[in-house]
């Protein structure tokens, strides 16, 4: 834990790599939001500048949702937070495999974090083989992927949403095939338990954004509460 | 343009990177017990389920049936690309026979 974290050409290339199946996860979300953005009355710059400014899939969907003319812009912002919030408690994960890293290292790398490059951070960095370049590296792969889309799904707006919605689903999918890679033995159930119960509940009474905070503190205090002294 | 809509989306933008900057940031006074470590290890597959579980549970029954196999083939075969490869084959089938 106290030894530096590398940050390399090589580790940044990996992600990069690594970074291809997310992006192509990534790229039928950015088509559908172009898409959707366009329907909206977005011009196709306003709707590239939000993908290439925010950068975040779920915080746009919900800011197109509560869009209203004229402009309402606090519950524009509530959603983006709502949407965003679980970004905190990745970012206070992160900080143990990116130790001795420069602020120009690792606040960059911050920018271009997802879900998925998260999650491949955490499974490695378990594994004591981390390196902070890869955050980088994998979110770029995303992030063009992202603006790429949002780009295209402007450009051919429905036709093009339709026939990525199928695609839609790679995301998802990826995630439960890193649910193998994150489970750590049978302490990990009750917070899995936890997570997934408080998710669903969380999902019907306060709405998508709160979902993951909510499932995701759950699973902290389930996984407090199964930590034994002298294990 | 209009500045207002150029003013919304900086903010916008303000408030994602903020959360995922503040996190991480906030760390630097954190001291890590071994309490509190046990409590930040089991999150990274609580969120992952808590992502998921809402999905699978207002999702059809090829959705369903697309995640379960992704974790049963990524648990054989140990590979995260074939897995995904294989899911979204039958994420493709059972919605084509109309599941």
């Amino acid at each position: 834990m106290t030894t530096p974290t590398p940050f390399t050409m090589a580790g940044f290339s990996h992600g990069l790599t690594a970074g291809i199946p997310l992006a192509a996860g990534a790229l039928p979300y950015g088509i559908a939001f172009g898409a959707l953005a366009i329907q909206q009355g977005f011009e196709p710059q306003t709707a590239a500048a939000m993908s290439a400014i925010v950068y975040s899939g779920a915080a746009q969907f919900a800011a197109l949702q509560v869009w209203s003319e004229p402009l309402l812009i606090l519950p524009v912002l509530f959603a983006c937070f709502a949407m965003n919030a679980r970004y905190i408690l990745y970012g206070a994960l992160l900080r143990p495999h990116m130790t001795g890293l420069k602020p120009w290292q690792s606040y960059p790398s911050l920018f271009v974090l997802g879900d998925a490059n998260w999650a491949l951070m955490m499974r490695d960095g378990r594994a004591g083989r981390v390196d902070g370049a890869f955050a980088l590296g994998s979110g770029l792969a995303m992030y063009a992927a992202w603006l790429s889309g949002t780009w295209l799904g402007s450009l051919f707006g429905r036709a093009a949403s339709d026939d990525a919605l199928f695609l839609r689903f790679l995301l998802p999918i990826y995630f439960a095939t890193l649910l193998v890679g994150l489970w750590r033995g049978r302490g990990d159930l009750l917070p899995l338990l936890a997570a997934a119960v408080t998710a669903v509940l969380a999902e019907r009474l306060l709405g998508s954004g709160w979902s993951v905070v909510c499932g995701g503190l759950a699973g902290m205090l389930a996984g407090m509460l199964g930590y034994r002294d002298d294990a | 343009m209009t500045p207002e809509l150029a003013a919304t989306i900086a903010l916008m933008g303000l408030i994602a990177y903020g959360c995922r900057a503040a996190g991480f940031w906030a760390m630097r006074y954190v001291n890590l017990t071994p309490r509190l470590q046990a409590a930040l290890g089991a999150v990274p597959i609580a969120t992952m389920v808590a992502i998921l579980a809402p999905l699978a549970m207002t999702g059809g029954r090829a959705e369903l049936a697309a995640l379960i196999t992704a974790v049963v083939a990524m648990k054989w075969l140990g590979n995260d690309l074939a897995a995904a490869a294989i899911a979204l084959g039958v994420l493709f089938l059972a919605q084509a026979a109309g599941l």
